[in-house]
């Protein structure tokens, strides 16, 4: 028994495909968890494995899935074990979700009205009448102005900022006790970014919602949660306080993510800004030993042999000593 | 409003070239066109005369396009060669037949097709799919004409289930009311009269003719549902809908089927055209008094009026069908009404 | 262009039914070419004793008409294997003459849009408005009946499928750089629209190239089977069913057997077209 809201210890996740005999392992022995009322910031690129690792814990990665855990509950709740109907309560019910393009995330061929009443009478036992003044009050709690009309409106009449809107308002609408954001303003414009996110803390922090933000920029992390990890090719490479994190990072790949951000690192005028060499390496052609190897600077014989553990918050045998100012 | 508007001016030009190919077809016939409508059977010189003027192919070519149009327009579509009655009285004599054929056969290949699709869609790569896939394939590439014919072998020669030819038995009498035999053998003074045994009998000349004719739409409408579903379901929308705990069976009827249909009907529409192709094979195989079988003969016994006038009116109502459609279409999909 | 076919072929090989329609394909290519060699008999030679017999393996056959023999005592088995020859051709000539004409439309439309593409655009919905089989029946009731203007007709029903897709195909392909960059080298239209941009439309022709053959298999024998396409004593498959169709009750082996031919014929190349378009069509691919 534990007091966390979320408890994730050992999470595996593989894939079966035709081609290949032996499946995929996505995700490998991801452990963390969460408090109520909690924001937690969940950092890497494209590949890393923070997606699929959500759409486990909502239970819809597809019948090609393999998801093996120690422990994966919610509430002290185990999820894995939950049949399709009651893992129908949980989603959109205790866990919610909104996602990175808002615009195709909504059904443009349904009114928002239909959308977000739908998701609140799958789970709350209210009438049609109440569903929708409660769909109205949402989108007043999510700034949108003059709700009445916006209800009537089909997503492709909305802005980007706006539809997405629309979603954390569905999201919230059956008071969730965790909020998984996908990398929810990936699709938007600049300005409208920060808005959203703000949004995003007000309302965890208004309704003591935890909220799981994956982002694959650690400056947004960094601006809005306390804690942080990053991950890469599947794996959880370091975890921590992000201010700790941010000043000290021990993982090359951490460090090389923090000093890939312009202004991040003090260097010389008109130097190239940094970058990590080479891409995430593909599902079926994962490293020997630490994943990170091929592209790591810093790399060391024994850097290639074996499974790296997890020690101090950090997968890596020779953490960084450096600073960042 | 504008949409409509549109669609309509943009008929003008189809209706325009379709006459115009009409038009042309006798004209174009090799040898004279009065001798091509009397055909082998002779004339004299006098006689000659007076038909190519009331034909009106004395005048100059533009004026007698002009005649058949304002003609075609009024309902006038000549008479047969044949059997001397006009062109439209002969349409609207058949037309019920093919209707009730290509509904009946449409109806099942959707009420069978669409479900099928679905469920080959939700259980992708079982082996349900699998079969399915492969037997509309068959389907798809099946001649009918032959496929027919088979159908009587089975189940009229060795099974001795059901009638080869015709709508109903000859010996039943039923007044007409809609021309649709299903509905008429079901009017009250036949039923107080025969009992249901009229309809019954349309039913069982119904069923092959209607099972040739629905193999190819319904082939396609199943491989059709079956990929558009699968395009659906893959939709980022499709996983909200799931992150937000709706029912399996909601997430399909709601969710997907709804923004699938529209390519669905679409190739409807296209089918539509297919019908009366079939109509075509099917009516001259199961002897079904329809336009099909009556265009066919016209072609054999060189009537060409009929050929002209018929092939004017399907062109029409197909045009008019695939308005119609649109219209459907415009229904289903808001993006179009802004 | 190279890589092209041998990455088409790769992906071809993985899907079963592709290579069921290629296998079929072959083989009745073989049987077409080697068809005086492996029909035992003349097809249109009369066996006057020998009317209308069962084929070998079903009680009354004779040895030597190993499928029996036609109402007029012709040896079924080599007329069939004859078919085979004319349904190829008819098949192959139908995609050569619709996919140039529809090609050379198409590329014109595309290319230079305005009026001459409104025109286009008109006669192919035209044509597209009436049912094909109708269409092509027209067309052989004003040329007359016949093997070479039922080939004429089915191919022109087919034209407007090409001229649709390589039109849609040049309007998204000549706004791309290569075609700037060649024509600031001074490459004249012909060059352009011929020798720069199709070549780049390849694929969703190839697909069509390969669903056109089975559907101008199917019409022109749909015409045989109306009495308007080949004429006796022409052995085609869908004139050989019209003449059996009044033996259907004693004699239904010579419905039978056409028919299959047929089917088996459009299947393979149905099932090569929908190999062809998966293993081409980008947003499939993404999918799997």
């Amino acid at each position: 028994m534990s007091n966390n809201l979320l408890e994730i210890k050992d999470l595996n996740i593989f894939f079966k495909s035709d081609k290949n005999p032996d499946p995929i392992h996505a995700v490998r022995d991801l452990s963390f968890s969460l408090k109520q009322g909690e924001m937690l910031g969940v950092v890497g690129e494209s590949g890393s494995g923070k997606s699929i690792t959500n759409l486990a814990l909502m239970g819809i990665l597809g019948d090609s899935a393999i998801v093996r855990a120690e422990q994966c509950s919610l509430n002290n709740r185990e999820l894995l074990n939950l049949k399709e109907h009651e893992w129908q309560k949980v989603r959109g019910g205790e866990i919610s979700m909104i996602f990175q393009d808002p615009m195709t995330a909504l059904n443009p061929f349904l009114t928002v009205e239909y959308q977000i009443v739908e998701t609140i009478l799958a789970h709350l036992n209210i009438s049609k009448g109440e569903a929708k003044n409660k769909a109205i009050e949402l989108l007043l709690q999510v700034g949108i102005t003059s709700p009445k009309d916006r209800l009537k409106s089909y997503p492709f009449e909305l802005s980007g900022g706006m539809a997405q809107r629309v979603m954390i308002a569905m999201a919230i609408s059956t008071s969730p006790k965790l909020l998984i954001a996908d990398e929810p303003t990936t699709a938007l414009d600049v300005t409208i970014q920060k808005q959203i996110l703000t949004l995003i803390k007000s309302l965890q922090e208004k309704n003591n919602m935890s909220v799981i933000l994956v982002t694959h920029d650690l400056g947004v992390v960094s601006e809005f949660s306390e804690r942080v990890q990053v991950m890469y090719a599947g794996e959880l490479v370091e975890t921590g306080r992000t201010s700790e994190i941010i000043k000290n990072p021990k993982h090359p790949y951490t460090f090389g993510l923090l000093s890939s951000r312009p202004g991040a690192v003090t260097r010389p005028a008109k130097t190239p800004l940094a970058s990590i060499p080479g891409i995430v390496p593909a599902f079926h052609q994962r490293p020997a030993g630490c994943q990170f190897n091929p592209r790591c600077i810093h790399v060391l014989e024994d850097c290639k042999l074996g499974k790296i553990p997890i020690e101090h918050f950090v997968r890596c045998l020779h953490p960084m000593k450096e600073t960042i100012v | 409003m504008k949409f409509f508007l549109k669609k309509f001016l943009d008929l003008i030009p189809t209706l325009l070239g379709i006459s115009l190919i009409c038009f042309f077809m006798i004209r174009l016939i090799p040898g004279d066109p009065v001798l091509n409508l009397v055909g082998e059977r002779g004339v004299d010189p006098t006689r000659y005369l007076e038909m190519k003027k009331s034909l009106g192919l004395d005048l100059p070519i533009i004026e007698q396009f002009w005649h058949f149009l304002k003609a075609a327009l009024q309902g006038n579509l000549g008479t047969s060669i044949v059997s001397n009655n006009s062109v439209w009285a002969e349409f609207m004599e058949r037309f019920p037949a093919t209707v009730e054929l290509g509904m009946v056969g449409l109806f099942f290949a959707t009420l069978i097709g669409i479900p099928l699709g679905i469920y080959a869609a939700i259980k992708r790569n079982s082996f349900f799919d699998y079969f399915l896939m492969s037997t509309s394939l068959v389907g798809y590439s099946m001649p009918i004409f032959w496929w027919g014919l088979i159908l009587i072998l089975i189940f009229s020669v060795k099974l001795g289930l059901t009638p080869v030819s015709g709508r109903i038995d000859l010996t039943f009498d039923i007044p007409l009311f809609s021309g649709l035999y299903l509905i008429d053998t079901l009017q009250v003074s036949v039923i107080k009269a025969e009992g249901f045994k009229p309809f019954w009998s349309a039913i069982s000349h119904l069923i092959l003719p209607a099972t040739a004719l629905g193999t190819i739409p319904l082939a396609v409408i199943a491989r059709m549902t079956r990929s558009s579903m699968l395009e659906v379901l893959g939709e980022d929308y499709i996983r909200t809908a799931r992150a937000k705990g709706i029912k399996k069976s909601r997430i399909i009827s709601i969710h997907a089927l709804r923004n699938a249909l529209i390519p669905i009907v679409t190739t409807l529409a296209l089918l539509f055209g297919s019908i009366i192709t079939g109509a075509i094979l099917t009516e001259t195989i199961f002897s079904w008094p329809g336009i099909g079988k009556w265009i066919v003969q016209s072609i054999t016994a060189r009537d060409y009026p009929v050929i002209q006038g018929g092939v004017l009116i399907i062109s029409f109502i197909i045009i008019m069908t695939n308005i119609f459609v649109d219209i459907i279409y415009y229904f289903l999909n808001p993006k179009m009404r802004n | 262009m190279k890589i092209f076919f041998s990455e088409l072929y790769f992906e071809l090989k993985k899907n079963r039914g592709a290579m069921t329609g290629v296998i079929i394909i072959i083989l009745s290519l073989v049987i077409a070419i080697f068809a005086p060699l492996l029909a035992p008999h003349n097809p249109t030679e009369i066996f006057s004793d020998s009317l209308r017999l069962p084929p070998v393996f079903v009680s009354g056959g004779k040895p030597g008409f190993f499928f029996g023999t036609d109402d007029i005592g012709r040896d079924l088995l080599s007329r069939l294997i004859y078919g085979s020859r004319i349904s190829l051709s008819v098949g192959f000539s139908v995609v050569v003459l619709s996919l140039i004409t529809g090609t050379f439309l198409g590329v014109m439309a595309g290319f230079y849009g305005g009026l001459l593409d409104r025109i286009i655009m008109r006669l192919t919905d035209l044509i597209m408005s009436l049912p094909s089989i109708l269409f092509a029946i027209v067309i052989v009731a004003v040329l007359g009946p016949g093997i070479t203007n039922s080939i004429v007709a089915v191919s022109i029903v087919a034209v407007p499928n090409f001229i649709r897709i390589i039109r849609a195909q040049v309007m998204v392909e000549k706004n791309r750089q290569y075609v700037f960059a060649a024509k600031l080298f001074g490459a004249g239209n012909f060059r352009l629209m011929f020798v720069e941009i199709l070549p780049n439309c390849i694929a969703p022709l190839i697909v069509q190239a390969s669903l056109g053959f089975s559907d101008g298999i199917l019409n022109v024998a749909a015409l045989g089977f109306l009495g308007l396409g080949a004429q006796a004593p022409m052995s085609e498959w869908g004139t050989m069913l019209s003449d059996a169709r009044s033996y259907i009750e004693s004699s239904p082996w010579m419905v039978t057997l056409p028919g299959i031919c047929i089917l088996v014929t459009v299947l393979s190349f149905n099932l090569l077209g929908d190999g062809l378009r998966d293993a081409l069509d980008p947003r499939l691919k993404k999918q799997n």
